[in-house]
Order: C-alpha cells, then sequence, then structure tokens
C-alpha cells in the first residue's frame, strides 16, 4: 500500500529565487523505515514540509505537482486535519511543546480537535505507555532533558494515532545512550504498531542498522531512492560528502576488493562476523618496532596552562540542591586536546563555564596560566579562554562579516595595523574572504558557523573551548574542524572539545576526560579509555561500535588489538596481516 | 536579576491549596487586594494588607521566590523612595512601596499558582477568542525559556570580549544591543517555529477546543471567595468611614 506518493512535485519559497525542490517523484510505502540523507541545505527539511503540509500552508511560495498523502491532496487539507495522519518531530522539539504539564500537552491536539474526555484519557494512558513516560505525567515539558523532550513530543504526535510520523534531525541533540532510546522507540513503532518513520538525520551511525530505504537528496533533487543495501551497493552515497559510519567506507572496499562478497553489513552483529570472517584468513603478522597506534602522550614537564582545583559548583534550583560539580581536581598542558564526555547532565558544560569564568564555582579555585580567575570578570578572561557556542544564531548580530570580527577585537586595544592583520588572517584561514562583506543574516548555516568560529579565532586565545561543535554538522565541516583544531595544537595552544561525537573525539583528542554527575570517572588517553569496556559501559559510551568491533574480535582473535580507534589504524593494521 | 523578577510570575508545579483552586475564584482575589491596595491612603491599613498577604505566601509555600522578586525590585523601590521623598513626604513613599510590595505579591501569587492554560480557559470564560487566550499563555509559557537563551546570549558575548557594565549611562545602553538584536532575531525565529507546530498541532480546527481539565467550581472555591469578599468589603467600608478608625491606628510619619 502506498503512504505517500508526489507527482513532479517543485517549490519555490517565496523569499528565495531558486527552487529548494525540482522535480520531486516518490512513492513511500506504509510500514516502512525510510532515511532522508543529504548534504546541509539540500532540501531535506523542505521535503518535510510537503509531507507533512506545511509546504505550502504555512511557508508560500510557489508549487508545482501533487503531493499525495494517504490518496488526500495536501493542497486540499490545512496541516491541522492533516496531523492525523501525518505526526511531525521538529528540529527543536522544545519550540513545540507549549504546556506546562506533560498529561495536558497529550491532551493539547485531542482538545483541539473536540475529542471527548473520556476518549481524551484512554488515548493519554495509551501513549504514555508505548513510549513510557508514566514518570514523566505531570513535568513541566520545558525542565526536561532532551531525550525526555523527544520522547513527550513524539507521544503527543501518537495521541492522534497517524500512520505517517516524520522526524527532522532527531537525534542531534541527544548523548549516544539517549539517542539509541530514541531509536529503538521509532523501531517499535515501526514493527509493533507499522508507523511508516521518515527520518532526515545526519548521524546517519545510528540509522543505517535499522532503515529499509534511503532517500538521497542533492540539490533539490532526489538522486536515489532505493532499499538501503542497494544505495549503499552504488556509488551516489559516497560523493555527497555525507557522515556515514567509517566502518562502511572500510567493508565497502574491502568487498569491492573480493574479500568478501554479497551486501555490505550494517548491523554490529553482522559487521562482527564478516569482521570475523576476514581476520581469520590471516595467517601471519609483522610487527614493527614501534607501536602500531600513535602514541598520544604528551610530555608533561611544564606547568600546566589551566589547573583545576578541587573545584565543585551546585545550582541553586529552588528546592532541589543539585551538585554539577563535585570536587574536580585536573591538570591540562599546552599542546593537549581534551576531549570532556559523559551523558546529559554530567556537567560538561558547567565544567567549561568555570574554565572561561562564565560561572564563578561555589568552591575550588580554576587557574589559568598561572592566574587565579577567581576574581576576573568573564569578558576579561575571554582574551585567554575563548569559548565557542553551538549555535552562532546567539552571536552574530552586525551588518557584516568583517564588522563582527572588529566588535571582537574591539576589546582588545589592538592598533589598527594589528586588527587588520588578524582579520585578514582570520578570514584567510576559515575562507571567508569571499563573504566578508556579507551581511551574517544572509550566508549559509554553514558559513554562519564559520564566522561565529572566527568572532572568537580572531582574538587569538591561547586555550580554545568547543561546546558540541559537530552537531548538525556534514562530513566536510568536520573535516575542516578537524584540521583546524590540529592547528591550533601545532601552534602550541591548548583545546578543549565537549562532544558526544565518539568517532570526532576518538581520532581528534591527545586525552579523554569522562564526567559523571559531576565526578571525574576516567582520565585517560583515547586508547587506554577505548580498552577498557567496563568504563565505555558506565559512560554509556559503549555503543561506539567502530572501536567495539575490535574488543569483540579481540575476544576470538587475541592478536587484533582492541584499540583501533579510526580506519586508519585499522587499515596500517591490515597491511600488515599476511 | 530582571531575569529573577520574571521568574516571579511564572507558574511553579506545586501541591498546595492555592495551586488547586479555581483560577476564577484566585481572580476575586487579584481584584479584591488591587483595589483595596489603590484605596488605602493610610500606612497602618497599607500593612494590614500586606500583611494579609502573608497567610497566601506561607500556603503557596513560596518564600524565597518572593525575596529574590524583592530583589529585583530593590531598584525600583529605591527610586520611589528618593524622588517621592524629595517632592512629598516619607509617609507616601512608603506607602506606594507598601502598596507596590502587595500588588506584586499578590500578582506572582496569582501566576505562580495558576497553570497558563487555565487562565487561558478562564479567559474564554470571558468572551475573549481562543487564539488570544492562548497567545497569552503561550507567553508565559515561554518565559523560562528566553530567561535561558538570555543567559547563552549573554555568555556567547562574553566570551568575545564584550562587557555590558562598561562605560556611561549611553554606552551601557550601546552596550546592550550585542544583546538585544541576537535574542530579538532568536524570539522571530522561535516564534516561526512554534507557529508551525501549532499548525500540526491541530490548532485552531474548532473554534473552541474541548478541554481535557475543564474549570470546575469546588466547596472550597467558593469559601475563598466569600473570603476576599468579606476582605474586600471591610477594607473599603474602614476606607469609606475612616473616623471608625481607633485613633491609634491613624498614624503616619509627618516628614
Amino acid at each position: 500500500m502506498i503512504d505517500i506518493s508526489a507527482t513532479n512535485v517543485s517549490f519555490k519559497y517565496r523569499t528565495s529565487d531558486v527552487k529548494i525542490l525540482e522535480d520531486i517523484n516518490l512513492n513511500l510505502e506504509k510500514g516502512k523505515f525510510i532515511l532522508i540523507c543529504g548534504p546541509t541545505g539540500s532540501g531535506k527539511t523542505s521535503l518535510i514540509r510537503t509531507i507533512n503540509g506545511l509546504i505550502p500552508h504555512f511557508y508560500r511560495g510557489k508549487f508545482y505537482g501533487y503531493m499525495k498523502v494517504k490518496d488526500t491532496d495536501t493542497v486540499s487539507l490545512s496541516p491541522a486535519l492533516l496531523s492525523k495522519i501525518v505526526g511531525t518531530v521538529f528540529q527543536t522539539p522544545e519550540n513545540q511543546l507549549f504546556s506546562m504539564d506533560v498529561e495536558r500537552e497529550l491532551a493539547f491536539s485531542l482538545e483541539n480537535l473536540g475529542y471527548n474526555r473520556e476518549k481524551i484519557q484512554n488515548k493519554i494512558e495509551e501513549v504514555i505507555s508505548i513510549t513510557q513516560i508514566n514518570d514523566l505525567r505531570h513535568r513541566p515539558p520545558f525542565q526536561l532533558s532532551g531525550g525526555e523532550q523527544q520522547k513527550v513530543a513524539i507521544a503527543s504526535l501518537l495521541a492522534l494515532d497517524p500512520d505517517i510520523l516524520v522526524l527532522d534531525e532527531p537525534l542531534s541533540n541527544l548523548d549516544p545512550k539517549t539517542a539509541i532510546d530514541i531509536i529503538k522507540l521509532l523501531q517499535n513503532l515501526q514493527k509493533s504498531f507499522n508507523k511508516t518513520i521518515i527520518v532526515s538525520e545526519h548521524r546517519l551511525e545510528y540509522i543505517i542498522p535499522i532503515a529499509d530505504e534511503v532517500i538521497l537528496i542533492n540539490k533539490g533533487r532526489i538522486i536515489q531512492h532505493d532499499p538501503i543495501q542497494t544505495v549503499l551497493n552504488s556509488k551516489l552515497i559516497y560523493e555527497l560528502g555525507l557522515d556515514l559510519p567509517p566502518i562502511i567506507y572500510w567493508l565497502k572496499n574491502k568487498r569491492d576488493n573480493g574479500l568478501f562478497s554479497g551486501d555490505i553489513p550494517l548491523n554490529f552483529e553482522d559487521q562482527k562476523k564478516t569482521l570475523l570472517k576476514i581476520f581469520s584468513r590471516c595467517k601471519r603478522i609483522t610487527f614493527n618496532k614501534a607501536s602500531s597506534l600513535a602514541d598520544g602522550k604528551i610530555s608533561v614537564d611544564e606547568d600546566p596552562v589551566i589547573f583545576i582545583d578541587h573545584l565543585s559548583h551546585s545550582y541553586d534550583n529552588g528546592t532541589k540542591n543539585t551538585k554539577a560539580l563535585d570536587n574536580i581536581t585536573c591538570s591540562i598542558h599546552s599542546g593537549e586536546i581534551i576531549a570532556i564526555m559523559g551523558p546529559n547532565g554530567a556537567g560538561k558544560s558547567t565544567l567549561i563555564k568555570c574554565i572561561s569564568g562564565l560561572i564563578k564555582p561555589k568552591k575550588g579555585l580554576v587557574w589559568i596560566q598561572g592566574e587565579n580567575i577567581k576574581k576576573i570578570p568573564a569578558f576579561k578572561n575571554a582574551r585567554k579562554v575563548g569559548l565557542m557556542f553551538q549555535n552562532p544564531d546567539h552571536q552574530l548580530f552586525l551588518n557584516s562579516v568583517l564588522d563582527e570580527l572588529k566588535f571582537s577585537l574591539k576589546n582588545l586595544h589592538l592598533s589598527e595595523e594589528e586588527t587588520n592583520l588578524r582579520i585578514e588572517k582570520t578570514l584567510d584561514n576559515l575562507d571567508l574572504k569571499d563573504i566578508s562583506n556579507e551581511s551574517p543574516f544572509n550566508i549559509s548555516g554553514g558559513q554562519r558557523k564559520k564566522v561565529s568560529l572566527a568572532t572568537i579565532l580572531c582574538r587569538d586565545p591561547s586555550i580554545l573551548i568547543f561546546d558540541e561543535p559537530t552537531i548538525g554538522q556534514d562530513a566536510e565541516h568536520k573535516k575542516n574542524l578537524n584540521k583546524l583544531i590540529k592547528q591550533i595544537q601545532g601552534q602550541n595552544g591548548t583545546v578543549i572539545i565537549v562532544s558526544h561525537d565518539l568517532e570526532f573525539v576518538a581520532n581528534l583528542a591527545t586525552r579523554i576526560i569522562i564526567l559523571e554527575e559531576g565526578k571525574i570517572l576516567t582520565d585517560a588517553t583515547p586508547k587506554e579509555i577505548f580498552s577498557q569496556s567496563m568504563i565505555l559501559n558506565r559512560a554509556s559510551l559503549d555503543k561506539y561500535n567502530f572501536n567495539m568491533l575490535f574488543h569483540e574480535l579481540h575476544k576470538q582473535f587475541t592478536w587484533v588489538p582492541n584499540d583501533i580507534l579510526n580506519i586508519k589504524q585499522l587499515e596500517d593494521f591490515f597491511k600488515k596481516c599476511h | 536579576m530582571s531575569l529573577e523578577f520574571a521568574k516571579t510570575f511564572t507558574f511553579l508545579h506545586k501541591n498546595t491549596i492555592l495551586h488547586r483552586l479555581d483560577p476564577r475564584s484566585k481572580l476575586v482575589m487579584l481584584l479584591s487586594y488591587s483595589i483595596l491596595a489603590f484605596t488605602f491612603k493610610n500606612l497602618a491599613l497599607m500593612l494590614i494588607l500586606f500583611g494579609l498577604t502573608m497567610p497566601y505566601l506561607l500556603i503557596a509555600n513560596y518564600s524565597s521566590q518572593f525575596i529574590k522578586g524583592v530583589k529585583g525590585l530593590s531598584f525600583v523601590i529605591f527610586f520611589i523612595l528618593i524622588l517621592n521623598t524629595l517632592s512629598g513626604s516619607l509617609n507616601n513613599s512608603l506607602i506606594t512601596i507598601v502598596r507596590l510590595m502587595t500588588l506584586m505579591v499578590i500578582f506572582s501569587l496569582y501566576f505562580q499558582t495558576t497553570l497558563p492554560e487555565d487562565i487561558t480557559q478562564s479567559l474564554l470564560l470571558i468572551r475573549v477568542p481562543y487564539s488570544t487566550a492562548f497567545s497569552l499563555s503561550l507567553s508565559f509559557r515561554f518565559v523560562p525559556t528566553m530567561a535561558q537563551e538570555t543567559e547563552i546570549v549573554m555568555n556567547a558575548q562574553k566570551s568575545r570580549g564584550h562587557s555590558i557594565q562598561e562605560g556611561g549611562m549611553i554606552q551601557q545602553i550601546r552596550n546592550l544591543f550585542p544583546l538585544l538584536i541576537p535574542l530579538l532575531m532568536n524570539s522571530i525565529r522561535r516564534a516561526f517555529h512554534v507557529a508551525e507546530a501549532l499548525e500540526t498541532r491541530a490548532f485552531g480546527v474548532n473554534k473552541k477546543p474541548n478541554f481535557y481539565y475543564p474549570l470546575r467550581f469546588k466547596f472550597i472555591d467558593f469559601c475563598f471567595i466569600v473570603l476576599n469578599t468579606i476582605i474586600l468589603g471591610v477594607g473599603l467600608y474602614i476606607q469609606i468611614n475612616l473616623d471608625l478608625m481607633p485613633i491609634w491606628m491613624n498614624w503616619g510619619l509627618s516628614i
């Protein structure tokens, strides 16, 4: 049965000159799990908007073609009525929760449609049991964590029992464990309730193992729509700069070279089996004297750049007094790239706010380059510590990119020559020269992110802190960021990254600090951390399949090291096997 | 500071008698106290009225937030004290301050103990259109979100070396632009997202929704209304017949 069918759909926003969607032809079957992927700005969100009817009802513009959802033309039905057929989870679920109480939130659409009390009550009980949010029932949605908000948003849509669920980047702000939770919920909805699930997502490693079909979209056109195996077997998906799990690249390469035949294994178990098969052929390994894996140790003779001394902090949260940081001591040296990880609410952002002086901790001290920052206001401390925020929308406000940089340099009281030199250097470095006179409000999301990077980089702080730098970014941006961070390290700078992105961090960090409930759970090199499955498990980081694959392999073939973290190490190791 | 002040007027989840009361009966409380606060022109009466708000404060279990609210208001209180005393008498400025505090307590009590959804419903009963009533309650819902965002923007600009408390009066006002523009842009963006989400939640299909928790008068609401009407009646009676008041109460500071 066909759930969604599009015939020659094109759309042009009223505010834009180019068609964001062009000649979309689509037939989606009921009960499938469909992944929409494509580079940023390719039209993923717009495609979703045509499915839930926001295009052309809410977003005005020129709409061509026919979009049929369950045999209803979306042009003839308002999004409000369409919501009985299509439920939508938006990018920021917080903005779609309007009530002060979860139960009322779930009742909201039912109330609007005029259902009677009894029916509303039954529905609420039903969706609460499906999504397992009974403990949240009377909490205000805006106080919930990201994952909980996501669940409440999904539950609120399920109340209307739509056949189709559309989710726009549902995983982008979640820690690995929560992301898996949400994925399991979606999978259950598909399998047990026969819902059609359509997900647009950058974090492909979670979706690929469970998706049935993939829609590849680029520049407003669907360039491929096939079952996931077919898509991964053909070339197109590898050419878009998407953030595919590295093991998929590697396995495809090996299969094309004839090391195994058949489909590329997508889930953990199959990948393990295939790897076992590949490595079981190996008869002999040549060991170099030098360790095959790069040793990330940095000499720590010099004084630390950052010294955190018995730091504790708590937020006054009305009645509850929860400890955000609990007696943290550590030192960080120049040239280090530190990753701070841990589940949401473990105290990661409190810690970086303390280092940048935005929060004055209740107990303990932070020393930066031998100076106690307790009495130094945050804006002065920013000379040494540059904190990169997630969202450029919180920072940019001037008429041109150039003005933004000038504003950032204003407080440093540099000579005009020096100012111009710095601006020149930063623009060059980030490849922003061409748009230096554009308004930050007119450039693409990726460029805005770069500009907000530039506003900090041009101040040339010796310590740089990145708060979740990879959220919603494609492989291209990640690559640039990786290069930039290595470059800063090369200039003897210190970099701290707060991130859930294990893959990004594992390849970059010289040291990983894992926080748990405000305490340091572990502080070690990536190599050490990824060889301890117990710690990974406790920090709910054990879902980093790439490394876990080698933990499993190690159990069977003890000569396979269990600390392989990236493709390069895998390839190096593989070359030694004969 | 001002954020703390805004927080004193947003709903707090608690389980007290005041929270369970019907918003309409609480509206009677709001009105009778406000009327009295504006009619009283005697310091002693004003203080008694302020004292009469205290039981509610205790019932609503809410003292710490009140102190934060007063702190937020302290700047205004200080100004009233200076300006009023210069132009009039200390007595009058004290009356104004107590009046202000009474109003603050009673209004924040109302908004802290009443769910925005219930305010919407009570507005519907006085024939305010649903979309208007709903947008009002929605604005209460987004106060904490806005407060959070203000903090983020402040921190983001601080990490670019921007300082708000620098320079003279005019410079300080200009220092606010780096905060206000991103906040404004984000609010517009958010408003768009919220509208978009409302569209897909069947908002506005029916002129009047069928509420899951309809407002209901209970016996306690009746008692509460009677109590507040008595306070209003007695207060007005005393105000009209001021000579009935014992002489010792008719004091004031004659500075």
